[in-house]
Formats: structure tokens, C-alpha cells, sequence
């Protein structure tokens, strides 16, 4: 929108004149603007006596019928600017309420305002001002009268203004302003259009220019439907006045620049005010279809200046779409704004092409004019001022003078003065041609384009197409402002595109402007490549004669190779006209093949000696949307090594078709599309097995057997197995097959991996590798993406019609299109290798991995090598492997934890080291050569270190013998390579649930504990560590001293780390981290293990070895708590069953201290059952078995290994293992407050009993202890029932009761709490106490019958 | 008049494509592939050239350029049937009763045993009897 002036673009607002009180001005003025509604604009002037010619003087009634023009340049913007359509005179209330000399000077103002106003209708309006700050004072009736009277208003023109209001009394003012502004635009256009009526023979111009000046009064007056009708009525009338223009350019020019006024104010109107999407539009339509075509055959620069102007209404229309803020949606696709641009960008493209032929015309400089151009006094015309500006001022004289006044442009100084004048047709054609050189052309085209490409994408419709094309274009563009750099990324994403669609045309321009960009940066490689996909598209711009010449142009660089002498016939073809010099590039094309031809027995000497063909462009396809598969697609495949070929005859021999006595056959066909034969120098396809990758030489095929070809189709250009590099030729429009029977080496996988052709005469040319994996891998997606029509297995495009609809090869005959890996079967009968393992390895232990290996009947083996690796699924870590059968001597395995002895940590580093090495790389093992029929059995010990999913992975390499006659019918030997793989997936589970249980001393209470000292150990743990010290000690606070499991925190998995996934580990986590024991006491520590796995498994031994300060004190004999379902063996577990030992243990010193492990747990154990349940895996060559196949496999060999006495006795033995579990810290408390409760371990029934209760107090303070019976509990109790005492510091205090039982037998000692007063803390002392009660002898019941009143102080 | 006649495959792959103006097949074959974003746009959302009950398998416009207006019209099959004209004037009914024609004459050339579906249309019955249609609306034969 910035082409045009404002006030084109904006909607007209009213103007008035504020004349006298300069200091109200701006308050005034910037209300009017902005806060009233509607707005109003003003123009100041601070003396009523200075507003002579403000006003302008109204001009008389025209007569004539002739105009000099159609519009006046200047008269939109002289009413919207400099003349106001009121005349308001602001005027103190001083003046009017004073004294006679102040009215008398307030008439004079009036008389002069009213005279500036008078010629040309304007509204005078008359504001009392009152001083500011001042309240509103009335203006007395007669003093508004009178004022009313000599300026000839209404009495509503004279306004009474107190700026003290503020608001409400600015809006009185804009109101009344904007109502007269409004009624003098009504009278003016009343005026006009009388005049226009009154006209004697009105003419077609002055009829649209009158419409066109009503319509824009209409606007001022805010009443937009009259000034769109107005409008459309101007607009209405063009195309009367177009079809006077034809032969005259300027006049045209003229008409079609008062069009684009009238369209722009009215299209604004619509789009802007009115919110009329369709309207707007529809005018836009009949805009560009009155005005796209010109009237006449245009000279260029009236063409150049066209086109601009069509790129202008295009982008002024998406400007005012975009900034309308109407709902796109209900816009069709060509009226979007990205369409919009893109079609302005069309119109600017097609303007800088004109544009470059005008520049060709007049040699690269511009054309120069006997003056200067400047616009003229109507729209659309121009003047031609004379060249010095000094001499048309002068003669401009006053005349120019009146014209500056009255807001004519520049130009019309001169004109009024007569020294400008309008341009003849040549001259104008002159100017514009002039005027199209000093256009950045290109700039403004990719700025377009980048603008459309933004609108598009932002569009939220479809236009990926669309957005190609402007890609395309916009390619282009920087290609021809030089930019050949920038223009390439976006031609290669565009090629790529259309290569992808499959479209020919759009494809060949672009391919010519890449090959343009490629031409400038001096890539002849890429530049070569490009002209022959372009000679490829037979739907391109070019001719035949001409694709054939490019393409022998690019061959004869293909095949010299030689980049240099390339240069000429790659660089003379312009690749806008790629035509265009035929013969030139024909002679180009002799001498590249005469330097070819030199170049060639130069490298055929290379040959002769060792060194390969020389190729100096190495080309690599590796994507479906390459170019050279434009050129030559190709299918390839191997031949299915198990498909067999039906008798010719019946009853004859099936033959197998793809492998032949150690063959696998591969086959790749090639299409040439380009216009010219391609010469080939040899075809090599890599391949890759398990020996490593190897090249085969492709010869062609015969189009025997496997050819799906035939004569009729005409598409076979092989020439009946002629061997590589002799006379290979890609002839055009039609099929090379090749092939080639790839000698097994080994068997398993095999891929083809690139297919390398080498284009050229002689010894030397260029190389293709086609990557076949990525280009067939890329291909197989439309087809599974469900496509109508299944695309055959071809990389690439490949045309031809009816030719090409068939494979090059026959699917009959084997031939597997796009498969490109494949297995082979072995040659030979492949050995059998079993493995097995238990089903469920138990943590901790090294569990029995059997393995088998049986040498074929008939094939013996050679060097073969096993490898075994054991991986942890979790972790991906090697678990380690050790040969069992030569380590089996060894009895145990031993599992270290952290805190295990430094012998025993000394000798465990140097096996674990070991254990590591092996780790690396899994255990491999040399067995040597297997004569035919031999079984060998190896037997492995796998360290189940962690719980989870292991992998075990056993790898056999060998070499195999073959003799036999086959081919020569003499006798031979052949070795092949093979391997078996044989892969077993065990779980690994946690065998063991180990619990502690720490027992205080019995009958011994501690109610309150010491803390312990803080140690460097409590402060790493912090405040976690300290917590849970406090709950321990508010257990060793209690009776109880059970220590259960608690839940691991994520600060105790952190501290212990990775170790966590080793048994010890996880059973030391199940511990809590700190044990709490009073000083000097003995405790009793009871050890709970668990059994965790499914099968039985042996308790051999259960040691415990206490750590630095702690006591191990005798006990009694190792306890036994089994479940029911043990019966036979105590030290035999089921799952779920618990083997259970009490220690007695105690600390070495009577105070307080923190020790870091109470010590270790040694547990010895081993699976009850000699022979778990196992499971096996076999593998048959590079097949694996399943898994019935693998058991019965396994069962005849482990049959095999028992008859021949190997190593069966270690399956039968099961492993003993050793678990040293490390306990956790322990801190030996000192007790505060005891309470020991004596009493006899056996009484008499009625006897009494003393029953004594002991209190220790060892800290600094007096404690008061309360103590209170409970229950007796069956016995007559004599002594205190409820008491508190009082303990001196470092004393004991002691209080008795004596107790009578009444029942013989067991009975439990009565109820007595013991209870801390200050802490709150109780204690049952009686808890769990009991003592027998004999019964009483006969004689002692006689004597005591007697005597009830003996039992005093009973409770 | 008919300035460019294309039969675009269900996967947007190019059938057939005539032009029948000198110098401008380039332009307008990038123009039909263009307009193949307004042929989705409408499928997709339903948008047909007619509101009726049963689908309307022509399209309508589907771009504009310069002069160029092209029509589109979709088969059962989603092949695409796109012709070019440079008449501002002409009416739907009389695009309707092309694409008709053409339609039929697609469905001859299809219905040839030989021909392999997805691949160019190549037979010259097919391709005269779209530039008869082509020259009934002023199309240069």
C-alpha cells in the first residue's frame, strides 16, 4: 500500500480551520483527532485577520465540454489537508461581555472570517472561550444575538467553551463542528452535481470525475453507501472511456491510472469499512479483466510499466485482504492473499523480462529524455519540465505562485507558467523504457515470492505444490540476479520434488536452471550428471536433437573423465537455450571424443599392467530421488537359492535356479532413458558376508532361462554371457541385464551392497555406485502405504511403456526383485551345536552351562572356535563364563562382599580380574578340528552375579571339507566357511531373604539410653541416619529389640551403588543401616534366612564372625525352624521355609562407642537336587532349531556325553556356595535407667514367692520411676500395688513384692510396670516371665488349711 | 478455448498431458500440477462443484492464472481429469459436458487389455479423441 499517497489509502476525515486563541489549539486540535467520534481534523490559524485564501474561492459554473485530464492530481489531497470545511473563530468572553472596544474588535474578526468563508460556502462557528480555570460563565442572549447576527449563523453555531469542563465541553465543540463540516460536504456535493446537471454536453470524463468527486464528499461525510455507489458509477464509466484509447499510450496510461484510484478508494471502501469480502472481490475480477489485457500491441516500456501495474493491484488486493481482517475460509483459492502475491510475483517476473529485452535494445544504458519527467496536474499524466529547473522556475513566474497555492504538484509551477509540456508518444515511450532501468527488478521479484511463500504456508490450505512452484520460481529469480549459491538449495529441493512426483515438464525447467547454478560454480561433475537427466525427459522443452546432443555432450565427459578438457562442451550449451548453438556444441562434442579417445588408450595402459580403469567423476546414489535414477533406473536381486526349477520334462531332475554347486545368483538389469548409448567398462557388484565384503565382476546375461525379457518386447540389450568389461553396452530405451553366480564362502547372510558401474571408452571413464540397500529399502514405502497401483520393484523412473511393465528377469525362475540381502544355505552338512542351562539360575551361584558339539556324518570340521558370551538384559554387562570342566576340582564358589576378609578380598580381586578379561570379550574357545561324526562336550561355569534376564549366546566358527566330483567329475576338496549360532535366554532369581533380629539381655530393661557420641560416620549419613538412630534407640527403649527390615531409602541405594545388583549387597539392604545394642550386655542376635527359589536348596552352614570390638559369646547349638513341608532333612529348604540361628554377642568394652559392621554372616549352601530342570537351545548350520527339535537334541547328546564317561559328573554334582553377607554398623548404647526384674525360676503353690524389682539410675540426674501392678495373674500379690520411687544419680533402688500362687504348673509372673516419669516412657518387666509353681505336699496343705490370716500386705 | 488437456493418476503421477498452444507447455503443465492442491483440497473436504445429493465428481475451477482457468474432474478411481481453458466466459454445464466426453474416452483407453494401470497413457485412440474434444471448443487442432 506504501505505493500510494495517503490520502488514497486512508478514509477522508472532515477538516476545519481553528483561527485565533492560539494557546487552545492543541488541546483542541488533538481531541478533534483523536478522541472525537467521528473524527475531525483541523488546521490552525492564530489571527482571524490572516485567513484571506485560506478557504479558496469557489470556481463558476463550467461551460465547456474539453478536459485537459480526467482527475486533478491534487484535489483528493488539497480538500483532505489545507481547505477546511469550517471556520471556527475562537474568541474570548471578555471580548464579547467588554467594553465597546473589545466588541468592536471581536466584529472585526467576525467580518473577516466571514469574508474568507463567504466565496467558497464555508461553515463559520463561533466558540466563547472562557479563561481557564474559570467556572462556566452564560454569555448574555443579547451579546449572542448579535454576534449571530453579524456573522450571518445559526444560534447554534455559537458555542459558549469553558476549558475548566473539560470533556463534556470538548465533545459539545467536535459535535457541532463535525455537523457543520457534514452539512457543508452535503452542500458542496449538491452544488457540484447541479453544476454537473446544468451542463450543456457533459462529457464522459467530467461525468466520472464528478462521480468519482462525490464519492470521495460522500466519504467525508461518513456515509459510506452513497460513496460506494458513486464510486462504482466512476468505475462504471472507464470502460466508455477506455475504448477511446486505442493507439495512445498515454492516454491509456492515464485512464488506467484513474482506474486504480477508483478501484483502490472503492475496494477500501468494501473491504476496510463495509467488511464486504465477495463485492470486494467481485470488483477486483472486473478490475483486472477490464484493464489485464492492453487495447493494443504495446511497445515495451508501455509493457514493462503494465505489468508492474499488474503486479501492483495484485499486491495491493492481498495488502487489504491480509489487513481487512475478514474470514479467509469463504475465500477462493485464487483469491488468497499467497496466490495473490504469487501472481504479482508472476507479473513482476514477467516485468523484468521486458525489462531485460529493453535494456538489450538499448545496449545495457539507459535511454535519456531532452528533460526531466514529472508528474502533471491531472492522474496519470506527465509533463516534460525543461533540464535546467532554475530556467522553469523563472519563467514560472507569479503564475506559480498562485498554482503552490492552490496544492497543485510541483510540476504545476511550470505547467501554469507554460514552460512544461506534455510529452510526446515517443517521449513517453522514451521515459518508461528509461524508467525500467533504474528497477531493482529481481529484488523486488524475490521479495514477492518470499512474501508468497509465507502467505502460502500460513494459508492453513493445501499448497504444497503450489509452494514448489514458488519455490521454482523463486530460484530462478536468484539465478538471475546472480546468486547462483542462494538459487541452488532451492532448485535441488524443487528437482527432488518433481523427480518424486514424476513430473516431466516442471522437472526439465528446473533441471535447466540447476544446471545453470552448477554451470556457475564450475561443478562440472554435477553439471554433467544434470544434463544428462535432462537429455533423459522426453516431455522437456527440448527436441530430440537437441536431447541428443546434450547427452552426447555429457557422455563424452562421462567417459574422458577428465574434468578439464569437460569444460567447453558442458559449459558452451546456455541453459536457458539449451538449443540454442547445436553446431558449436556438436564440434564441442567431436573434440571431447578425440580427448576422450587419448585418455582412453592411456588408461588401457594402466589397465594392461595392475591398476584399475581410471574414473575421475565418481558418482554415488545413494537416494531413491537421485538424478541419475532418472537416467538409469534399474531392478536387482538375487536369484531364491531354494527355488527349484520344474523338470523340463516329466520325470526329469528338478534343478535348483538360484545356486548352482556352491553359486548364489545375483542379477541386475539397467535402463538407459537417455537419447544416446552408454558404454560401459565394467560392472562390479560388492557383496558382504560374514568372511567381510568382496567384489564380483557382473557379466551380462543371456536372455535364456531367467530373463523375464523377451525378443518381441525389444527391450533386451544383452549380449548372450559375453564377460565384464567386453563391449557392455546401456543401449537407449531398453534393458542391460547382468549377472553374475557368486561363489559361497560361507554360509548365512549375504548382501549386495552397492552395484558400481563404469561408464566409458577405452581405460578410462566415470563410475556409478548405486548403494542397492538404500534405494530398494526407500522404494518399498509407497507400496506399503496401500497404493492403488503396486509400483514394480524398480529404483528409479522408469518409462517405456509396455517394455517396461516387465521385470528384466522372471519371477519363475527365482529372481526375488529388490532383495538385495539374502541367506545362504550352507554347502555342506553343518554341524550341531547344542546348549543348556538350568531353567532358573539362582543369584549368587555358578550355575552348570552345558554345551555339545557334533561334527556332522558325513563333513569333518576344521579350526573350529566357539564363542560364548552370557549378557545381562538389564545392564547389558558380560556376565562372566569359566570352562567347568577344568575348574571343577574347585568345591565352592565364593561370592565376596564388601566387608569380606583381606585374604579372601586378595585372592577374590585376582579371580574377579581374570573374571573381567574374560568379560570383555565373552569366553572363547579353540576345539580344533572335529572329524566327521566326533561329539565334543564342554561344560561352563556361569557366574549368576545379577537377578534379571540373561542372554547366553554360544558362536561356532569352523571351516568345512567338502570332496566330491561334482562340475569336472574329478575328485576335489573344497572348504567352506560356516557358523553356528545357538542363543538361550535364562532368568536369574533371588535365592535368599535374609532378617536379624537383635534380643536384648533378658529380664533386663532399659528405659532410657545415652546417646552416642557422633561420629564421622553419623555425619556422612546426616539427618536420615540420626533419625533413624532415634527410633532404634526408642526400641532399645522398649523391651524388644527386633530389628525388622525396613523399607531401603533412596539415600541408603545411593550410598551403596552399582553393587546393589550382587547378592550380599541386596541381602546387606534388607538389613537396617544401623543396628543399636546396650554396652556390655549380652544380646542375642537371630538370623532368619529365608528361601526365596523354587527348588529346594541345602543349608550347609551358617557362621557368624564378629567384627572388631564385638564378642562372640557361647551359645547353644545352631536352631532350626523349618516349615512343615521339610520333613526328611532339617537343613533342606522348600520355598518359603526358614532356617533360623541365634548368636549371642556383646561388646567388647562396657562404653559406648560406634562400630562399623557387627560383623559377617558366612553362609554355606547348594542346590538339593542334583539335576535342575534344564533348558536347551541347538543350532543346525546358521538355522536354529525350536525348541521340541533343541530338547530332543539335547537329550540324545547329553545321552552321548554319559555313554562316553566326559564330563557328565559335574551336572551331577551341584555347585556348594559360599555367601558372605557383611552386617551393618552397630552402636553399643550405655542404658540410663534399668529395671531388672528377680524372681525365683520355680515356686510352691501357696508358698510365697519374692519377686524383686531392681532400678539402676547411671546418669548424672535424679530419675523418679513409677511402678504399678497389674493383673496377678493367679497369685496373691503382698507389696506396694502402685508407687513412685525416687533413684538417685549412680544408685540402685530395689522394691519387692511377695507373690502367692494358688494353681501348680506354668504360670506367669504378675502384671508390673515400670514407667520413667520424666520421659514418659513404660515398660512391662513381667513381660514374658514366668516361673512353675510345684504342687504343694500333703502334709504342707494340712498345716497351711489352718492359718488363713497369715497373708498380710497381699494387693 | 481448450489450451491444455491432463489425466492425472490416483498418486498424482502424470498420465497424459496435451497442450495446444506453441511455447507454453511447460507453463501450463506446471499449472495443472499446481492446481492438483485445489483437486485434494476438495476431495478432501468434500467440496464438490454442486451441491446435490449424489457427488459430483466435477470439480470446478480450481486456479486461475492470467487468462487460464482450469477445471478439474475426479473418477471413481481418484484419477484426475484437468483441462485448461483461456475463456473467461464459458459456463459449468458446457465443462460438464467436456469432462463427459472425456471421460468416456478415458475409460476406452483403460479398458484396454494391454494397458497396465499407473502407467502413461499412450494410445493414440485416447489422444484423438481428446483433441476432437479439445477442437470442438477452439482448440487448435
Amino acid at each position: 500500500m506504501e505505493q500510494y499517497p495517503s490520502e488514497l489509502t486512508s478514509p477522508p476525515v472532515p477538516l476545519v480551520a481553528l483561527i485565533g486563541k492560539p494557546e487552545l489549539h492543541p488541546a483542541l486540535g488533538d481531541f478533534l483527532r483523536s478522541q472525537n467520534v467521528p473524527r475531525v481534523h483541523s488546521i490552525g490559524i492564530p489571527d482571524a485577520h490572516s485567513t484571506a485564501g485560506t478557504f479558496g474561492r469557489r470556481k463558476g459554473t463550467p461551460s465547456g465540454t474539453t478536459t485537459a485530464g480526467i482527475l486533478k492530481a491534487g484535489w483528493l489531497r488539497k480538500h483532505r489537508t489545507s481547505k477546511p470545511a469550517v471556520a471556527t473563530l475562537l474568541v474570548d468572553r471578555a471580548s464579547v461581555v467588554g467594553d465597546p472596544a473589545a466588541w468592536a474588535w471581536l466584529v472585526s474578526q467576525l467580518d473577516a472570517v466571514k469574508a474568507a468563508a463567504r466565496d467558497r460556502g464555508a461553515r463559520v462557528v463561533i466558540v466563547v472561550a472562557q479563561k481557564p480555570g474559570l467556572p462556566a460563565a452564560e454569555v448574555p442572549e443579547d451579546r449572542v444575538a448579535m454576534i449571530c447576527r453579524q456573522a450571518g449563523v445559526e444560534r447554534r453555531c455559537v458555542l459558549n467553551f469553558a476549558p475548566s469542563e473539560g470533556l463534556p465541553a470538548l465533545q459539545v465543540v467536535g459535535k457541532v463542528l463535525h455537523n457543520q463540516a457534514v452539512e457543508f460536504y452535503m452542500a458542496d456535493a449538491q452544488r457540484r452535481l447541479s453544476a454537473h446537471t446544468h451542463r450543456n454536453v457533459p462529457s464522459t470524463d467530467l461525468n466520472l470525475r464528478t462521480a468519482f468527486k462525490l464519492g470521495v464528499l460522500a466519504e467525508f461525510r461518513g456515509d459510506w453507501a452513497a460513496a460506494l455507489r458513486m464510486f462504482r458509477e466512476a468505475y462504471g464509466y472507464l470502460s466508455q472511456v477506455l475504448s477511446s484509447c486505442t493507439g495512445q499510450p498515454q492516454r491509456f496510461a492515464e485512464v488506467r491510472a484513474v482506474a486504480e484510484y477508483v478501484h483502490v478508494k472503492g475496494v477500501s471502501l468494501l473491504l476496510l469499512a463495509l467488511k464486504q469480502l465477495p463485492e470486494a472481490v467481485a470488483q477486483f475480477e472486473a478490475h483486472l479483466r477490464l484493464f489485464r489485457r492492453l487495447p493494443f500491441t504495446p511497445a515495451p516500456g508501455l509493457l514493462a510499466s503494465h505489468h508492474a501495474w499488474l503486479s501492483r493491484q495484485y499486491t495491493v488486493m492481498a495488502e487489504l485482504v491480509m489487513s481487512s481482517g475478514v474470514d479467509r475460509a469463504a475465500l477462493q483459492r485464487e483469491q488468497q492473499p499467497g496466490q495473490l502475491y504469487l501472481a504479482a510475483a508472476l507479473a513482476a517476473i514477467e516485468r523484468r523480462k521486458v525489462a531485460a529485452f529493453i535494456s538489450g535494445m538499448h545496449g545495457g544504458k539507459p535511454p535519456s529524455l531532452p528533460g526531466r519527467v514529472e508528474p502533471g496536474l491531472f492522474v496519470g499524466q506527465l509533463l516534460l519540465l525543461p533540464a535546467d529547473p532554475a530556467a522553469a522556475a523563472v519563467a514560472a513566474g507569479g503564475a506559480a505562485i498562485a498554482a503552490a497555492l492552490a496544492g497543485l504538484p510541483a510540476s504545476a509551477l511550470a505547467a501554469a507558467a507554460g514552460a512544461a509540456k506534455r510529452l510526446s508518444e515517443e517521449q513517453y515511450e522514451l521515459h518508461l523504457e528509461s524508467e525500467e532501468g533504474r528497477v531493482q527488478h529481481s529484488k523486488a521479484t524475490v521479495d514477492l515470492l518470499h512474501t508468497a511463500q509465507d502467505a502460502l504456508r500460513s494459508s492453513g490450505r493445501r499448497t504444497g505444490k503450489t509452494l514448489q512452484r514458488a519455490m521454482q520460481l523463486l530460484g530462478h529469480e536468484l539465478l538471475e540476479s546472480g546468486n547462483a549459491v542462494a538459487a541452488e538449495p532451492h532448485l535441488t529441493q524443487v528437482a527432488a520434488f518433481y523427480r518424486r512426483e514424476r513430473w516431466e515438464a516442471p522437472l526439465a525447467s528446473t533441471l535447466l536452471l540447476l544446471r545453470e547454478c552448477r554451470q556457475q560454480e564450475h561443478n562440472l561433475q554435477a553439471h554433467t550428471q544434470l544434463s544428462l537427466e535432462l537429455a533423459a525427459l522426453s516431455d522437456s522443452s527440448l527436441d530430440a536433437e537437441q536431447r541428443e546432443a546434450m547427452a552426447t555432450a555429457a557422455l563424452s565427459v562421462l567417459a574422458a573423465g577428465e574434468e578439464e578438457e569437460a569444460g567447453g562442451a558442458s559449459g558452451g550449451l546456455p541453459a536457458s537455450q539449451p538449443g540454442g548453438r547445436l553446431a558449436e556444441l556438436e564440434g564441442d562434442v567431436a573434440q571431447q571424443q578425440a580427448l576422450a579417445g587419448q585418455r582412453g588408450q592411456q588408461a588401457a595402459h594402466q589397465q594392461q599392467g595392475q591398476g584399475p580403469p581410471e574414473t575421475q567423476c565418481a558418482y554415488q546414489v545413494t537416494s531413491s530421488q537421485s538424478g541419475w535414477l532418472t537416467v538409469l533406473p534399474m531392478c536387482a536381486g538375487f536369484f531364491d537359492p531354494t527355488h527349484t526349477v520344474p523338470p523340463p520334462s516329466p520325470g526329469g531332475p528338478a534343478a535348483a535356479s538360484g545356486t548352482t554347486s556352491g553359486t548364489v545368483r545375483f542379477a541386475a538389469a539397467v535402463w538407459n532413458n537417455a537419447p544416446v548409448d552408454l558404454p560401459l567398462l565394467s560392472a562390479e557388484q560388492q557383496l558382504c558376508d560374514a568372511s567381510g565384503p568382496f567384489t564380483v565382476a557382473l557379466a551380462a546375461d543371456t536372455a535364456g532361462s531367467s530373463s523375464g525379457g523377451d525378443g518381441s518386447n525389444g527391450g533386451d540389450s544383452s549380449s548372450g554371457g559375453q564377460p565384464a568389461a567386453d563391449g557392455l553396452v546401456l543401449q537407449a530405451g531398453a534393458w542391460l541385464r547382468l549377472s553374475a553366480d557368486i561363489p559361497v564362502r560361507c554360509s548365512g547372510d549375504l548382501q549386495a551392497t552397492s552395484l558400481l558401474l563404469r561408464l566409458g571408452v577405452g581405460g578410462s571413464g566415470s563410475s556409478i555406485t548405486f548403494q542397492l540397500p538404500k534405494l530398494f529399502a526407500a522404494q518399498e514405502r509407497p507400496a506399503a502405504a496401500g497404493a492403488a497401483v503396486a509400483a514394480p520393484p524398480v529404483a528409479g523412473w522408469l518409462r517405456g511403456g509396455w517394455t517396461s511393465s516387465r521385470l528384466p528377469f522372471s519371477s519363475s525362475a527365482g529372481f526375488l526383485a529388490g532383495r538385495c540381502s539374502i541367506e545362504v544355505p550352507p554347502q555342506h552338512a553343518p554341524p550341531l551345536l547344542v546348549l543348556q542351562a538350568p531353567e532358573v539360575l539362582l543369584q549368587g551361584e555358578r550355575a552348570v552351562v552345558t554345551l555339545a558339539v557334533r561334527a556332522a556324518a558325513a563333513h569333518g570340521i576344521l579350526g573350529s572356535v566357539l564363542h560364548c558370551t552370557a549378557v545381562h538384559a538389564e545392564s547389558q554387562e558380560q556376565l562372566a563364563l569359566a570352562r567347568g570342566d577344568t575348574d571343577a576340582a574347585q568345591p565352592a564358589n565364593k561370592v565376596q562382599g564388601d566387608t569380606a576378609h583381606p585374604a579372601e578380598q586378595e585372592a577374590g580381586q585376582e579371580q574377579l580380574g581374570a573374571e573381567h578379561a574374560q568379560q570383555a570379550a565373552g569366553l572363547q574357545l579353540q576345539l580344533g578340528d572335529l572329524a566327521a561324526g566326533e561329539r565334543r562336550h564342554l561344560v561352563l561355569l556361569l557366574d549368576a552375579r545379577y537377578r534379571g534376564a540373561v542372554h547366553l549366546s554360544a558362536d561356532l566358527k569352523y571351516t568345512a571339507v567338502t570332496r566330491g566330483t561334482a562340475g569336472t567329475g574329478h575328485a576335489h576338496t573344497a572348504t567352506e566357511a560356516g557358523h553356528c549360532t545357538a542363543t538361550l535366554a535364562v532368568h536369574v532369581q533371588l535365592p535368599w531373604k535374609l532378617g536379624l533380629q537383635l534380643l536384648g539381655p533378658p529380664a533386663t530393661h532399659s528405659l532410657l539410653s545415652a546417646a552416642a557420641e557422633p561420629s564421622a560416620a553419623e555425619g556422612a549419613l546426616g539427618s536420615p541416619a540420626i533419625l533413624l538412630l532415634d527410633q532404634q534407640q526408642k526400641r532399645l527403649q522398649g523391651l524388644s529389640v527386633h530389628d525388622a527390615p525396613l523399607p531401603p531409602s533412596a539415600a541408603s541405594e545411593a550410598a551403596l551403588g552399582d553393587g546393589a545388583k550382587d547378592l550380599p549387597a541386596l541381602l546387606l539392604r534388607s538389613l537396617p543401616l544401623r543396628l543399636v545394642l546396650p554396652a556390655g550386655q549380652r544380646c542375642t542376635a537371630l538370623v532368619q534366612l529365608q528361601s526365596l527359589a523354587a527348588c529346594q536348596l541345602d543349608v550347609l552352614s551358617m557362621d557368624m564372625e564378629p567384627g572388631d570390638g564385638v564378642r562372640l559369646l557361647p551359645t547353644a547349638a545352631v536352631a532350626s525352624d523349618v516349615g512343615p513341608a521339610a520333613v526328611a532333612a532339617c537343613d533342606t529348604l522348600c520355598r518359603s521355609d526358614v532356617f533360623a540361628a541365634a548368636f549371642a554377642v556383646a561388646s567388647s568394652a562396657e562404653a559406648a562407642r560406634e562400630l562399623p559392621s557387627l560383623g559377617s554372616l558366612r553362609v554355606t549352601w547348594r542346590r538339593h537336587q542334583p539335576r535342575p530342570v534344564l533348558l536347551a537351545a541347538a543350532a543346525c548350520g546358521a538355522s536354529q532349531l525350536n525348541a521340541a527339535a533343541a530338547a530332543a537334541a539335547a537329550e540324545t547328546e547329553t545321552a552321548g556325553a554319559a555313554g562316553l564317561g566326559g564330563s557328565s559328573s559335574s551336572i551331577g554334582s551341584p555347585a556348594v556356595c559360599e555367601l558372605l553377607v557383611p552386617l551393618p554398623l552397630v552402636s553399643f548404647l550405655r542404658p540410663l535407667l534399668t529395671a531388672a526384674m528377680h524372681y525365683p525360676a520355680a515356686g510352691t503353690a501357696g508358698q510365697p514367692s519374692e519377686l524383686r524389682l531392681q532400678l539402676r539410675n547411671e546418669g548424672g540426674s535424679s530419675q523418679e520411676v513409677g511402678v504399678a501392678v497389674g493383673d496377678p495373674h493367679g497369685s496373691l500379690l503382698a507389696g506396694p500395688k502402685s508407687t513412685r520411687v525416687q533413684v538417685p544419680p549412680h544408685s540402685s533402688a530395689s522394691l519387692s513384692w511377695q507373690a502367692v500362687p494358688y494353681h501348680s504348673g506354668p504360670q506367669t509372673l504378675p502384671e508390673i510396670t515400670v514407667a520413667a516419669a520424666q520421659h514418659g516412657q513404660a515398660v512391662d518387666v513381667t513381660r514374658g516371665c514366668s516361673m512353675f509353681v510345684h504342687r504343694q505336699s500333703p502334709r504342707q496343705e494340712v498345716q497351711a488349711t489352718p492359718e488363713p490370716s497369715m497373708e498380710p500386705g497381699i494387693v | 478455448m481448450i489450451v491444455a488437456v491432463a489425466v492425472v493418476g490416483p498418486t498424482n503421477q502424470p498420465l497424459y498431458l496435451s497442450t495446444f498452444t506453441d511455447d507454453e507447455s511447460a507453463r501450463l503443465s506446471t499449472l495443472v500440477h499446481c492446481s492438483l492442491d485445489a483437486v485434494e483440497e476438495k476431495v478432501a473436504a468434500g467440496m464438490r462443484g454442486v451441491t446435490t445429493d449424489v457427488p459430483d465428481a466435477y470439480l470446478g475451477v480450481l486456479a486461475v492464472e492470467e487468462e487460464c482457468k482450469v477445471y478439474g474432474f475426479v473418477t471413481n478411481t481418484r484419477t484426475k481429469l484437468i483441462v485448461v481453458v483461456d475463456d473467461p466466459l464459458i459456463k459449468d454445464d458446457e465443462m460438464r459436458a467436456i469432462f463427459r466426453r472425456m471421460h468416456t474416452a478415458f475409460a476406452d483407453a483403460v479398458s484396454n487389455p494391454f494397458y497396465v494401470l499407473g502407467t502413461p497413457l499412450v494410445s493414440p485412440r485416447f489422444d484423438a479423441s481428446v483433441r476432437t474434444i479439445a477442437t470442438s471448443l477452439g482448440a487448435a487442432a
